[in-house]
């Protein structure tokens, strides 16, 4: 290490060695699987986006695999009382200029990402014969990097501002990457011109990020102070507790709300109105892609569900230590650990409501913009939108839709938070890893039904059995957590019957979704019940409380 | 509940408590008996297992196997009875670093029916915290303070503080152990202390048990352990060959004629053998606290290598 | 009353107390008849254990040196204290070694320390009154 600029990409490199050396040997591994498959189905892959056309999700562990080259050049430690912290502050007391320090972990940043993109495009797709456009994609990841360390840097002092501009542009560049990469795409030009403003802004934003991280190095830029003091009493006045709580379960359900409920019930609104926002993108894919409008309609629905269940996860997880177990301060409250996930439960269910309602004004707003109209070029899934906007029954159909995926949506935080409450980084990684393996299977083995309607009558009675093996498991399952949670006292009679209760009313929700699917959709029943069944709610509501008692006391 | 027994009764109870992480055996074969309305102190080094023992008594860990019971209860099966009548102060003082001070009594205090308005206020002007700090904002001595509060403002039963003045300038450390001495001044307190600071467990404590190595190795009451242990320095006739061997002798130190042992028990009995190896005893004092672990601790030690 | 108490040296924390109480009262600083304070007061001074000041107060009422009157407090006792002779002879053996041990290794003879004791005696007589 006779360089500063070795000793910062060491640094980057072995952080999170096991990690990256995993990423690494992820990409020959995918190119083998996807060349196995190649060879498997021949005759599928005619036409260049063949295998896209297939298997979409082949694409997720290339977008993990960037978000987690991104994650690695932020190069920023968690600091445990201060918290996300910018550029990492060991590094001010080396004998290096800001300039330099900044420069190194550009040039590895912007070096990694057009690595690990060239990496997954000629390695791993190309001989599987999909084809990228490369020019500005590249251009574009390069960019982004800079911009995340720009923004992950500069923006340190306001971890709020940040967050907010981390998650729109990542929404803004994402699609546009994804755009982009596709051959002789060009929607209206508008695309292509948003690439070459960014492009164009690069030298100046690098500037500005040198001088913000020089700045932080003296200490933080002094104007800002009188700012964020301002900022912090305005913020203070507002959300300042000044009264006594009227009970124990009134202050944790402060607690909750405080740190992570209002943030819950953001995220919902901003997920729910990004996925109506991009369903112009998804109708534009979904036609080259082979899918029906349907499928694009449904997944502005299914796309909470997912939010939902990591919203979970961060509901479960205490909010100001880098250990994810629960820690002595929530530990030692005289409280039931029952009680607690109750309130969890109650917490998640307050920022879903007032989620959606929140994305209800956005929604409208987004719909009624004509160019978002004009935007899905798909005819079929203008009719779609017709029936809804049109027809009586299509707004009573939108209507019970809504009902259900905002009930789905708290069930997914059941989950999650189910999940979490175990406090075990591995147990944890596992169920998500099991969770979401599942997804991958069952949507990739409803597209491939989709494409094969022909198949679908031999196999429905095996689908069809094996549904009932599942709900049979799913709702023994639910009968044993809670048969355990009345044994070991976890949960008072009568918080039981609320337990029960929510069940129930979430069951009949799913039941009320199903109906809707199968009344109006073209889908084959037995996919849309296999859909239904893994969304089946199953012991999670009792199973949180076990595994919180198991958190609290290991 | 009948008042009498609970008052007989001792406020905690290990009995058998062994605790194994991965390969380390964390606890072995603890037996513990806290009587109420006295100040317990339990020393040994970093590592020695005094914090996985508290974790025991908080029901933060689950006996692996033996028993723990406090107030006469499983703090496992019953943990708000167990929670609602003791405070804690982790070591790590982990106060969510968001919240102001004010907003911590409050929350704090919608915990415990039986939250001492009054007190705690006192409490917080004595130890000269704002209620608008941000407890991220604290200094090392103020978080140590603000732990302390929220422990003692509802006059718990037990008082339970794990290395309470780690890392703390002697200024913070004396508030709390004045804090600890008032604690115990209410008839019928009790508290448990986990420290290394040997000279403030001899200061504030009247029971003390010492623990190495995941063992307790000597419990009691303080001032028996001190009765019972001797420091003698010999001087030989000759010098002796190898190092002179006494009953009961925990430590010796010195070379040439002129050799200290610290020793327990009989101390006549030691008199009378390092007589017959030829040596008279030129001085004699009560060890430290100090010196007693240092010795004990060596013993365990070496006595675990053979 | 201004006591100090150390914990490194070895003498148990209420022998100190008790010893200390002995001195003030032996040098005039604590007059016949005069209160103690309260136990739990001195504890929090002294920051030890309210136990262990109790037990110093027992030990000095025991050797007569104050008394405890029901309901109201400890004061010094007016008679002073009838240690036994042997006792006293026992504390006082200690200090003369040591002194002696002292003034041997500073080359003081005898004579010039008994007539420095004599001095020191005449000091403190005049200061008491």
């Amino acid at each position: 290490m006779r360089t500063p600029a070795l000793a910062i990409g060491w640094s980057l490199w072995a952080r999170h060695r096991t990690a990256n050396g995993l990423l690494l040997a992820a990409i020959p591994f995918c190119a083998l699987l996807y060349r196995a498959f190649f060879a498997l189905i021949p005759e599928r892959l005619a036409g260049g986006q063949g295998f896209l056309r297939e298997l979409p999700l082949t694409l997720l562990p290339m977008a993990l695999s960037f978000i987690w080259v991104f994650y690695v050049c932020g190069q920023t430690e968690n600091d445990a009382r201060k918290g996300f912290t910018g550029f990492p502050e060991r590094l001010f007391v080396l004998p290096v200029r800001t300039v330099g320090l900044v420069a190194w972990h550009t040039l590895f940043g912007v070096a990694a990402i057009v690595f690990v993109h060239l990496a997954w495009a000629w390695l791993v797709f190309r001989p599987v014969g999909v084809h990228f456009e490369m020019r500005w994609p590249l251009l574009l990841s390069a960019s982004a990097m800079m911009l995340f360390q720009g923004a992950v840097w500069g923006l340190a002092s306001f971890p709020w501002v940040r967050t907010v501009a981390l998650v729109a542009g990542g929404l803004a560049i994402g699609p546009l990457l994804v755009v982009t990469s596709i051959p002789g795409f060009d929607a209206h030009g508008l695309a292509p011109a948003c690439v070459e403003g960014t492009v164009a802004a690069m030298p100046l934003i690098w500037v500005i990020t040198v001088m913000l991280v020089a700045a932080e190095r003296r200490g933080g830029w002094q104007p800002w102070r009188p700012m964020r003091r301002f900022a912090q009493r305005i913020f203070d006045r507002a959300i300042r507790r000044r009264s006594s709580f009227a009970s124990a379960s009134g202050a944790l359900a402060w607690f909750e709300w405080r740190r992570k409920g209002w943030l819950v019930m953001a995220a919902v609104a901003v997920g729910v109105a990004g996925a109506v926002l991009m369903l112009p993108v998804h109708a534009l894919l979904g036609g080259p892609m082979g899918l029906p409008p349907w499928a694009t309609l449904l997944q502005a629905f299914v796309w909470p569900l997912f939010i939902g269940a990591c919203l979970g996860w961060f509901l479960a997880r205490p909010d100001f230590s880098g250990d994810i177990a629960l820690p002595p301060f929530h530990a030692i409250k005289p409280m039931s650990s029952g009680q607690i996930v109750l309130i969890k439960l109650r917490v998640a269910m307050a920022a879903t409501v007032a989620g959606w309602v929140l994305a209800l004004p956005l929604t409208l707003a987004i719909t009624i913009w004509p160019k978002w109209a004009e935007l899905c070029h798909n005819e079929e899934f203008q009719e779609v939108l017709r029936w809804i906007r049109t027809d009586g029954s299509g707004a009573w159909w939108l209507a019970g839709m809504v009902a259900v995926t905002m009930v789905m949506t708290w069930q997914g935080m059941v989950e999650g938070i189910s999940i979490g409450l175990t406090g075990r980084v591995k147990l944890i990684g596992w169920m998500t890893a099991i969770r979401l393996a599942s997804i991958v299977a069952v949507v990739s083995v409803c597209l491939w039904w989709h494409r094969r309607p022909e198949l679908l009558p031999r196999v429905a009675p095996w689908i069809y059995a094996g549904l009932v093996l599942v709900m049979i498991w799913k709702t023994a399952g639910l009968i044993r957590s809670l048969g355990e949670v009345r044994r070991r006292g976890l949960w008072t009679a009568k918080q039981l019957r609320l337990g029960v209760g929510l069940w129930s009313g979430v069951a009949a929700a799913m039941v009320l979704g199903t109906a809707l699917i199968l009344w109006k959709v073209p889908v084959a029943t037995p996919l849309v019940l296999l859909g239904a069944v893994c969304l089946w709610p199953g012991g999670h509501i009792a199973q949180g409380v076990i595994h919180l008692a198991g958190n609290r006391h290991r | 509940m009948n008042t009498t027994d609970t008052h007989s009764k001792p406020v905690i109870e290990v009995e058998a408590l062994s605790r194994r992480f991965d390969l380390k055996l964390a606890l072995n074969d603890i037996h513990l008996t806290v009587p109420r309305g006295c100040v317990f102190g339990l020393v040994g080094e970093n590592g020695a297992g005094k914090t996985t023992l508290i974790k025991h008594l908080l029901g933060l860990l689950k006996a692996q196997s033996g028993t723990v019971r406090v107030f006469g209860l499983d703090p496992v099966a019953a943990p708000v009875d167990v929670l609602g009548r003791l405070g804690y102060v982790s070591e790590q003082r982990d106060l969510p670093g968001w919240m102001r001070v004010d907003e911590l009594l409050r929350y704090t205090a919608a915990f415990y029916p039986r939250w001492d308005h009054g007190y705690a206020e006192q409490l917080r002007r004595e130890f000269v915290l704002e209620p608008d700090a941000r407890i991220r904002n604290l200094s090392r001595g103020e978080l140590a303070k603000a732990g302390l509060l929220v422990a003692l403002a509802h006059r718990p039963e037990l008082l339970v503080l794990d290395e309470p003045s780690s890392g703390l300038d002697p200024v913070v450390r004396r508030d709390i152990l004045e804090a600890i001495i008032r604690t115990v001044a209410d008839e019928g307190r009790t508290v448990f202390f986990s420290s290394h600071l040997l000279d403030e467990v001899e200061r504030v404590s009247d029971r003390l048990a010492m623990m190495v190595e995941g063992r307790v190795i000597l419990s009691g009451r303080l001032e028996e352990i001190r009765a019972n242990h001797h420091q003698l320095t010999l001087r030989f006739n000759a010098v002796p060959i190898v190092p002179p061997e006494l009953p009961g002798v925990l430590r010796l130190t010195g070379a040439g004629q002129e050799w200290t042992v610290i020793a327990n028990g009989a101390r006549a009995e030691l008199v009378e053998a390092a007589g017959r190896l030829g040596a008279k005893v030129v001085a004699e004092r009560s060890p430290s606290l100090d010196e007693i672990f240092v010795a004990r601790a060596s013993v365990k030690k070496s006595g675990a290598q053979n | 009353m201004q006591l100090h108490i150390s914990t490194h040296d070895g003498v148990p924390v209420y022998l100190q107390i008790v010893n200390q109480v002995k001195y003030l009262v032996a040098a005039g600083r604590l007059a016949p008849g005069e209160e103690l304070p309260p136990i739990r007061t001195l504890a929090g001074q002294l920051v030890v254990n309210p136990n262990t000041v109790a037990r110093a107060y027992l030990e000095l009422e025991r050797e007569g040196l104050v008394d405890k009157r029901h309901g109201s407090g400890t004061y010094v006792s007016k008679e002073g204290s009838p240690l036994a002779r042997r006792e006293r002879r026992k504390i006082l053996v200690q200090r003369v070694d040591a002194l002696l041990a002292e003034a041997r290794h500073l080359d003081v003879d005898l004579g010039e320390l008994t007539t420095l004791l004599r001095e020191r005696h005449q000091t403190l007589d005049t200061d008491r009154k």
